[in-house]
């Protein structure tokens, strides 16, 4: 994972309630704002700091549309948004493989040394033995 | 957890969520796996070419109406999956391509709306699913297992396949249901 590669996330997408919201309306392809609400398990003024960042990023598009009981808030994501979470789910998949694999490197390298510790000890036993 | 790990879980759990509430994975091997049993009913039955032709756009039709009202209910839109494009797709083979569809056979048309919907969905288990009733499809089309009369052992084994395809896709639509309501649960938004 390059500099380059992490300097591109963006501060907007990347954080955690934003990026769950974005994961939302790009797989459902919209959604009102009572079920986002509830899918992610926000309060009113969470959700509408989220959204108000998102709109003034030109990532979603918020219409209010009233139906004969009440008045409903529909949230469509943009071109630029869900080029935007892609971006992020991409950069993020390669970041976390990267630092998963460069973990268990770690590990296995430390395991072998360990394994090389034991070696050297038995054959030194051997060697006392020998003696 | 390395950095960047809880927000992509999160993102991933979300999008997991959305699909098991429009019932994304389940819903397209139900409903294919039922109109292939119909097609072996009208098989059964003395194949009417009506009824053969009509099931793939008849079954589009059906999913493109169920994933609408499943994600209404919900209160999201409808996904991009590509319900309507395959309902196109079948409208524009009975209406304007009947030829496409009497070269490839129902069975193949159902198949290969399976897969086209399995690949937009990132679910390969069922895209590979889709690719071989596509496949079988085309085997017993072209190999003229189908218009045989059911007691012949020809007619009988197409009969068979169809069977076998749809008794298949819907034990896959009800272990992936299944996987869909532990989803649900695991994260309290059934």
């Amino acid at each position: 994972m390059s500099h380059h590669e992490i300097s591109s996330l963006d501060d907007i997408v990347h954080q955690r309630t934003r990026l769950a919201l974005l994961s939302v309306l790009v797989e459902a392809d919209g959604a009102e704002t009572t079920y986002l609400k509830k899918s992610l398990n926000l309060t009113d003024g969470n959700l509408g700091r989220h959204l108000g960042v998102l709109q003034e990023a030109g990532m979603i598009v918020v219409t209010k549309t009233s139906s004969s009981a009440r008045a409903r808030s529909w949230v469509a994501v943009t071109d630029h948004g869900r080029e935007s979470y892609y971006h992020e789910i991409r950069v993020l998949t390669q970041l976390v493989g990267a630092a998963q694999s460069s973990a268990r490197r770690g590990r296995g390298s430390s395991a072998s040394r360990v394994h090389g510790g034991i070696r050297r000890e038995t054959s030194d036993a051997h060697d006392d033995g020998d003696e | 957890m390395v950095a960047g790990e809880r927000e992509l879980r999160s993102a991933l759990q979300a999008r997991q969520q959305v699909r098991a509430q429009r019932h994304a994975d389940s819903l397209p091997p139900a409903v294919i796996g039922l109109g292939i049993a119909a097609l072996a009913v009208a098989y059964a039955t003395g194949p009417s070419l009506a009824v053969v032709a009509l099931t793939p756009v008849v079954v589009f039709a059906v999913l493109a109406l169920a994933n609408l009202l499943l994600a209404k209910r919900r209160g999201m839109g409808a996904g991009s999956d590509g319900y309507l494009v395959l309902l196109l797709a079948g409208v524009l083979l009975v209406t304007l391509l009947p030829g496409v569809l009497v070269a490839l056979g129902s069975l193949t048309v159902l198949g290969l709306g399976l897969l086209l919907l399995s690949v937009r969905g990132s679910n390969w288990e069922h895209a590979v699913a889709g690719a071989i009733v596509a496949g079988a499809g085309l085997w017993t089309h072209w190999t003229n297992l189908l218009p045989f009369p059911p007691d012949t052992p020809a007619g009988l084994l197409g009969l068979a396949i169809l069977v076998a395809c749809a008794i298949s896709l819907v034990m896959l639509a009800a272990r992936s249901f299944v996987a869909e309501r532990r989803s649900l649960g695991a994260t309290g938004a059934a």
